[in-house]
C-alpha cells in the first residue's frame, strides 16, 4: 500500500514503455504550449480591443442618458420654472445613480459650473476642479434646442474621473449644465473583470484540452505503441505464436494490423515449410532423420502457433475511468459557486426555521446523501461491476440536475440535491473502483492519485465555467447542461469502458463488515480519534461552511458579479491540484506527514486573518488560496499517517476500514460545515463568522499537535 | 359592416352654436345618408357637444360603426331633460348617449322607482361623465347594472387622487367647498372623508350657503379665503355642477388666496386656475363609452349585464399659470408625466 513499495515496480515498467511515455509527454508539452501562446496572444489583443472600445462606450452612455435628464430639466425651465427652484431633484436624479454603477455623481449647476443640485460621492472633488478650471464646458455657438443636449456633450477626464458636461437651454439660451461623472476605475474593473474571464477560459480549454488529449493520446497512440512493443519482445524471444487486437481504425490501427499480418505470414510459411518438409520425409526416408533435426534445432528458439495464437490485449487504461469522471465532476460543480444563491431564490417562510439554516440545507443534504449512498455503491461495485454501476448512477444523476433545474422551491431543491447525491456517490465510487481494479495492488496509490487529480480539475473547470454560465445563462440553464454532461460522461463510459476482468473485477478495497465495535475500539486510540475530530472533520467544516456555503453569500452581498465569485471559490482546487503532488513527495521523502497536517490546520485558520487587513473581497480570495494551498498539503499524509498512528487497529481492522471512519468523519465535517457557518453569519455578521471558521481550524490543529506529542510515547513503548 | 361612406359630423363649435339656437331636440345634423340599417344613435346632452362626444363618435368610426345621431340638448337647464326623454321615445333609436350625471338621474330615474313611466326603460341607454351612479340610484351596482343602461365612470379613485394630491405637496387638512344641494358633492364628502381617514388627514368641510332653495355665487371667494384661513392646505374640488358654473370665480379666488386647488374635472384646470388635477380625459372617457355602445350595438350585449367601469389610465394636468403664480412647482418626477397647460 506505501508508496515506497510502489517505486521499484514501478521503474520496471518505466523502462518498458519509456519510448511512448516520452513520446507522449513531448507532444503534449508541445500542443500545450503553442495553445497556451496562441491563445494568450490572441486574448490580450481582444482585451486591448475591449479597453479601446469600452471607453467611449462608457462616456457615450453618460450623454446619453444625461441627455435624457438634461431635456426634462430645460422643459421646466421653459415651463417657467426656476432654475433654483425645481422641486423634488434628490428623488429624481437618485435613481439614475443607483441604476447605474458606473456613474459616481450628477451634479445640476448654473452657467459658471456652481452646484445647484448634487447626488453622489465625489462632488467636492467635481468643485475643486472647477474651481481649477479643471472641466472644460463652454457654451456650443449655436443656439440648441432642448432635446440638443446629448450632441453638445462635452467630456473631460480629471482626477479619476470623466466629467460629461451637457448643456441645458432654454428659450435659446443655455441656463444650467448637467455633469456626470464616470467613475476611471469603474471602466478599469470592467477590463480586468474581463481580462479574469477570459484567463479563466483559457484555463478551463488548457485543463480540458489536456484531460481529452490524454485519453485520445492514450488511445490512439500509447496504447498501440506499447502493444508493438509487447509484440516485438515476444517475437524477439521466437515467440510466434501471438496475435494483437486492433481497437482503432486509425494509422497505428493498421500498424497493428500490418505487424499481425506478417506474423501470419510467418506462420503460414512456416506451416508450408512444415508441409513439404514431410513430403520429403516420405519420399525420402534418409533425409527423415536430418530434417527432424533442423527442425528441432529451429523450434528450440522459435515457437509457432497452432491455431489461432494467444492474443495480445491492452491493459485496461486509466484514461477511459478519468475523462469521464472529469467531465462528472465538471458538471456537478458547476453549481458550487451559487448553490446558497439558488437556494434562497426559492426560499419561502417554512417552519419558522431561520432562513441562513435553511439555504444551507441543499448542501448539507447533498453532503449526507453522499455519506449514506456510498457504502451501497461500494457493494453494487463488487456486485455488478463499476462500468454497470457507473451507468446506473447516471440515472438518479442526470435525473437530479434536470428536477433541480425546474425546481419550484427550496424542498424541492433538497429533495433533488438529494437524489443527486446518490448519483454522485455511485459515479465517484465506481471510478475509484475501475481504477484500484485495473492497477496492480502496489498501485492503488498512484490509481488514487488519477482519481484525486481528475476531481479537482473537473472541480476547478466547472466551477469557473458554471459560475460564468450562471452569469450569462441562468440558474437552470446552467443545471440542463448539467444533466446534459451527465449524459454525455454515461455515453462515453457505455462505448469505451468494458468491466475490468478476472482478478481485477476483485474492485475496489474489499470491505468486509469490520467487527461490531471496531469505531469504538479505533477512536480509544487518542491519536487516530485526534486525526479525525481535530484535522479531518475541522477542515471539511471550512471547505463546506466557509467555502461553499459563507463565500457566495458575502461575495453576493458586496456586490460581486457572479464569474469573479465562481472564480474565487474556484481558486481553492486550483491551487490543490498543483500541492496534492507535492504533498505525497514530501510526506513520503522527507516523512514530515504529522507536520503537515498540524501546519495546514494551522495556516488554514491564519489565512481567514486577512480579512482584517484586505479589502473583504480579496481577502476570502486569500483565505481561500490559503485553504487550497494547505489542504492539498495535508491530503495525502491524512492517509498516509493512519498506519502509522495506529499500527495495532490497523492489523486487527485493517487499514480500509480506518479509511472509512476517516471518510465518515469528513462527511460529518462536511454536513456541518454549513449550519455552522449559518449560525455564525446570524450571530456575529459575515466578517468575524470568516475569522470564526478559521479559529475553528487553528484551534483544533494545536490540539491535535498536542494530542500527538503527547501520546506518542505509550503507543512506541507498546510497539517495541 | 357596411362599406358605406363614414358618418360625418359638424364640429363641435358649430354644433354648440346650433345647440344655443335651435334649443331643444336638434334635428339629426349628423344624417349624410339616410339608410335603415343604420343603428340610430340618441345623444342626449346637457352642455352640447363637447370632448367625450368627440371621443364616443370618433371610437365608433374607427371600429368602422356606421351610426346615425340625433342630438339632443337640454343647454344646461335640468327642466328640459324630460323633453328629451319623451322626444327619444318618439324617435325610438337603437341606443341612447346621455351626458353628465343629473342628465342621467333625470332621464333614467332611480332604479327602483316605483313609476318608472317618465323614464326611459325600453330603450338601452349607456352613460358617462357620471359620478356616482350607485350612490345617485341610477344603479343598483357597478359589475350588474341590472336594468337597461350601462356606462362609464370619469372620476378617478379617490384614494389615487389624495396620493397624487400629497405627491405634489404634502398636506394634513383639505378644505373641500361644494353644493349642499347636489347629491354626488355629498357623496365625493363621504368617500373623502373615508380615505382620509385612513391616511390620518383631516377635511375641512365648506358648504356653499343656500339661499331660498339656491346655492349663492357670490361668497365664494370669501369661503376660499375662510379655508385657508383655518390651516387648509389644499383646496379640493369635486365634481359638482354648480360649482362648474363657476369654476373661474372659484379657482381665481383659490390663487388670490394662496391656496392651491386640486380636482379630479379637466375644465378647471384647462380653462379656469385649478393648479392640478388627475383626470380622465372626457375625450378618452368617451371613447371608453363607444366601445360599451360597439358591445351592445354590434356583439349583442345586454346594458344589464355590461359592468359600469373606469379607466385606469388618468392624466396629470398642471396649470402652469398657477403654479407660477403660487410658486408651487410640480416636483421632477411629477413632470416626466405631468401635462403642463
Amino acid at each position: 500500500m506505501s508508496g515506497r513499495n510502489a517505486k521499484p515496480d514501478l521503474r520496471r515498467r518505466n523502462v518498458g514503455a519509456g519510448f511512448s511515455r516520452s513520446l507522449v509527454t513531448r507532444l503534449v508539452t508541445l500542443s500545450v504550449v503553442l495553445m497556451i501562446a496562441a491563445t494568450a496572444f490572441i486574448s490580450e489583443r481582444s482585451l486591448n480591443a475591449v479597453a479601446r472600445e469600452v471607453q467611449p462606450e462608457f462616456n457615450r452612455e453618460a450623454s446619453v442618458v444625461g441627455g435624457a435628464i438634461a431635456g426634462q430639466i430645460a422643459r421646466a425651465l421653459e415651463l417657467g420654472i426656476p432654475l433654483d427652484q425645481l422641486v423634488g431633484m434628490d428623488e429624481f436624479l437618485d435613481p439614475v445613480l443607483a441604476a447605474r454603477s458606473s456613474f459616481d455623481y450628477l451634479i445640476l449647476s448654473d452657467p459658471a459650473g456652481r452646484p445647484l443640485y448634487a447626488r453622489g460621492t465625489q462632488i467636492d472633488r467635481f468643485r475643486r476642479a472647477v474651481a481649477d478650471r479643471a472641466i472644460l464646458f463652454s457654451a456650443p455657438e449655436a443656439a440648441l434646442s432642448a432635446d440638443d443636449g446629448e450632441r453638445a456633450a462635452q467630456v473631460t477626464q480629471f482626477a479619476g474621473l470623466f466629467n460629461t458636461a451637457i448643456p441645458i437651454s432654454a428659450d435659446g439660451r443655455v441656463q444650467a449644465w448637467l455633469h456626470i461623472g464616470v467613475d476611471a476605475s469603474s471602466l478599469a474593473r470592467l477590463v480586468s473583470d474581463t481580462r479574469w474571464d477570459v484567463a479563466i477560459v483559457l484555463m478551463v480549454s488548457l485543463l480540458t484540452t489536456i484531460e481529452l488529449m490524454a485519453f485520445l493520446v492514450d488511445r490512439s497512440l500509447s496504447t498501440p505503441l506499447r502493444l508493438i512493443e509487447q509484440l516485438s519482445a515476444k517475437v524477439a524471444t521466437g515467440d510466434w505464436a501471438v496475435r494483437v487486437e486492433v481497437a482503432t481504425h486509425d494509422e497505428t490501427g493498421r500498424l497493428l494490423r500490418g505487424f499481425n499480418a506478417i506474423i501470419r505470414r510467418v506462420n503460414d510459411h512456416w506451416d508450408r515449410l512444415s508441409w513439404k518438409a514431410a513430403e520429403v520425409e516420405r519420399a525420402n526416408p534418409r533425409a527423415a532423420g536430418r530434417l527432424r533435426r533442423i527442425r528441432e534445432a529451429i523450434g528450440r528458439h522459435a515457437t509457432f502457433r497452432s491455431g489461432r495464437g494467444t492474443l495480445e490485449r491492452p491493459a485496461h487504461s486509466a484514461a477511459i475511468a478519468r475523462t469521464p469522471l472529469f467531465i462528472y465532476i465538471f458538471a456537478e460543480q458547476l453549481s458550487t459557486s451559487f448553490m446558497p444563491l439558488y437556494a434562497r431564490q426559492l426560499y419561502k417562510p417554512l417552519w419558522g426555521v431561520d432562513q441562513n439554516l435553511l439555504i444551507g440545507l441543499p448542501i448539507t443534504v447533498f453532503m449526507a446523501g453522499i455519506a449514506f449512498a456510498t457504502p451501497f455503491g461500494a457493494s453494487l461495485v463488487r456486485r455488478h461491476g463499476p462500468r454497470r454501476v457507473f451507468l446506473m448512477g447516471a440515472l438518479p444523476a442526470f435525473l437530479g440536475y434536470l428536477m433541480v433545474a425546474f425546481a419550484d422551491s427550496l424542498p424541492a431543491l433538497i429533495f433533488w440535491r438529494a437524489i443527486t447525491a446518490v448519483g454522485y456517490s455511485m459515479i465517484t465510487i465506481s471510478s475509484q473502483g475501475y481504477l484500484a481494479a485495473i492497477a496492480r495492488q502496489q498501485q492503488r496509490t498512484q490509481s488514487m492519485a488519477v482519481f484525486v487529480s481528475a476531481v479537482m480539475t473537473g472541480t476547478a473547470c466547472g466551477t469557473a465555467v458554471g459560475a460564468v454560465m450562471a452569469d450569462r445563462l441562468g440558474y437552470a440553464a446552467t443545471f440542463l447542461v448539467a444533466a446534459s454532461l451527465v449524459l454525455i460522461a454515461a455515453g462515453f463510459v457505455w462505448v469505451y469502458m468494458e468491466e475490468p476482468k478476472g482478478d481485477a473485477a476483485a474492485g475496489p478495497v474489499r470491505a468486509e463488515a469490520p467487527p461490531r465495535g471496531s469505531l469504538i475500539q479505533a477512536m480509544l486510540n487518542p491519536r487516530f480519534a485526534a486525526l479525525i475530530l481535530f484535522a479531518a472533520i475541522p477542515a471539511k467544516i471550512v471547505l463546506t461552511g466557509f467555502i461553499f456555503y459563507l463565500a457566495p453569500l458575502y461575495l453576493t452581498s458586496l456586490a460581486l458579479p457572479q464569474p469573479a465569485i465562481g472564480r474565487t471559490i474556484m481558486s481553492y482546487a486550483l491551487v490543490m491540484i498543483m500541492t496534492i503532488g507535492l504533498s505525497a513527495r514530501l510526506s513520503d521523502k522527507l516523512g514530515w506527514a504529522s507536520q503537515q497536517i498540524v501546519w495546514a490546520g494551522l495556516v488554514t485558520g491564519l489565512g481567514t486573518v486577512a480579512i482584517l487587513f484586505l479589502d473583504p473581497a480579496s481577502a476570502v480570495l486569500v483565505a481561500i488560496m490559503v485553504y487550497g494551498l494547505c489542504q492539498g498539503l495535508a491530503a495525502a499524509p491524512m492517509l498516509a499517517i493512519v498506519p502509522e498512528i495506529c499500527p495495532e487497529e490497523s492489523r486487527r481492522l485493517g487499514a480500509a476500514t480506518l479509511f472509512g471512519y476517516l471518510r465518515l468523519g469528513e462527511r460529518i465535517g462536511s454536513m456541518a460545515g454549513p449550519f455552522i457557518a449559518a449560525g455564525l453569519i446570524a450571530t456575529v455578521g459575515y466578517a468575524d463568522a470568516i475569522l470564526s471558521l478559521g479559529a475553528i481550524s487553528t484551534v483544533p490543529a494545536i490540539i491535535y499537535a498536542i494530542i500527538q506529542r503527547t501520546a506518542r510515547r505509550p503507543v512506541a513503548e507498546a510497539a517495541s | 359592416m357596411s362599406p358605406a361612406p363614414l358618418v360625418m359630423l359638424p364640429r363641435r363649435r358649430f354644433l354648440a352654436g346650433a345647440a344655443a339656437l335651435g334649443g331643444l331636440a336638434l334635428g339629426a345634423p349628423a344624417i349624410v345618408r339616410a339608410q335603415g340599417s343604420r343603428p340610430r344613435i340618441y345623444m342626449m346632452l346637457f352642455r352640447g357637444w363637447e370632448d367625450a362626444c368627440d371621443g364616443f363618435r370618433d371610437y365608433l368610426i374607427s371600429r368602422g360603426l356606421d351610426v346615425e345621431m340625433t342630438i339632443g340638448n337640454a343647454d344646461r337647464e335640468a327642466g328640459a331633460v324630460p323633453g328629451l326623454v319623451a322626444a327619444a321615445k318618439a324617435l325610438r333609436p337603437d341606443l341612447v348617449y346621455i351626458w353628465g350625471t343629473n342628465t342621467a338621474a333625470l332621464a333614467l330615474g332611480p332604479w327602483d322607482a316605483p313609476d318608472p313611466t317618465p323614464y326611459l326603460t325600453d330603450i338601452p341607454a349607456v352613460f358617462n361623465i357620471v359620478t356616482e351612479p350607485v350612490g345617485n340610484r341610477i344603479i343598483p351596482s357597478l359589475e350588474h347594472p341590472g336594468r337597461n343602461a350601462t356606462g362609464t365612470l370619469y372620476v378617478v379613485p379617490i384614494d389615487i387622487q389624495l396620493r397624487t394630491i400629497a405627491s405634489y405637496k404634502p398636506f394634513k387638512r383639505l378644505g373641500i367647498i361644494y353644493n349642499p344641494l347636489e347629491r354626488n358633492s355629498i357623496l365625493t364628502v363621504d368617500a373623502l372623508k373615508t380615505e382620509l381617514a385612513k391616511l390620518g388627514g383631516e377635511l375641512i368641510e365648506s358648504p356653499v350657503p343656500i339661499a331660498d332653495g339656491e346655492p349663492v355665487a357670490a361668497g365664494l371667494s370669501e369661503l376660499v379665503k375662510r379655508l385657508k384661513d383655518d390651516g387648509a392646505d389644499w383646496l379640493y374640488i369635486p365634481p359638482d355642477t354648480f360649482l362648474q358654473q363657476h369654476r373661474n370665480l372659484l379657482t381665481n379666488s383659490a390663487l388670490q388666496a394662496g391656496l392651491p386647488a386640486f380636482t379630479s374635472t379637466e375644465p378647471y384646470i384647462r380653462d379656469s386656475n385649478a393648479l392640478f388635477g388627475l383626470v380622465c380625459r372626457y375625450y378618452n372617457i368617451g371613447q371608453f363609452t363607444g366601445r360599451k355602445a360597439e358591445q351592445i350595438l354590434r356583439e349583442g350585449a345586454k346594458p344589464s349585464e355590461l359592468p359600469v367601469e373606469t379607466l385606469n389610465r388618468f392624466s396629470l394636468l398642471v396649470n402652469m399659470r398657477a403654479a407660477n403664480k403660487l410658486k408651487l412647482y410640480p416636483p421632477m418626477n411629477m413632470l416626466r408625466y405631468a401635462e403642463a397647460v
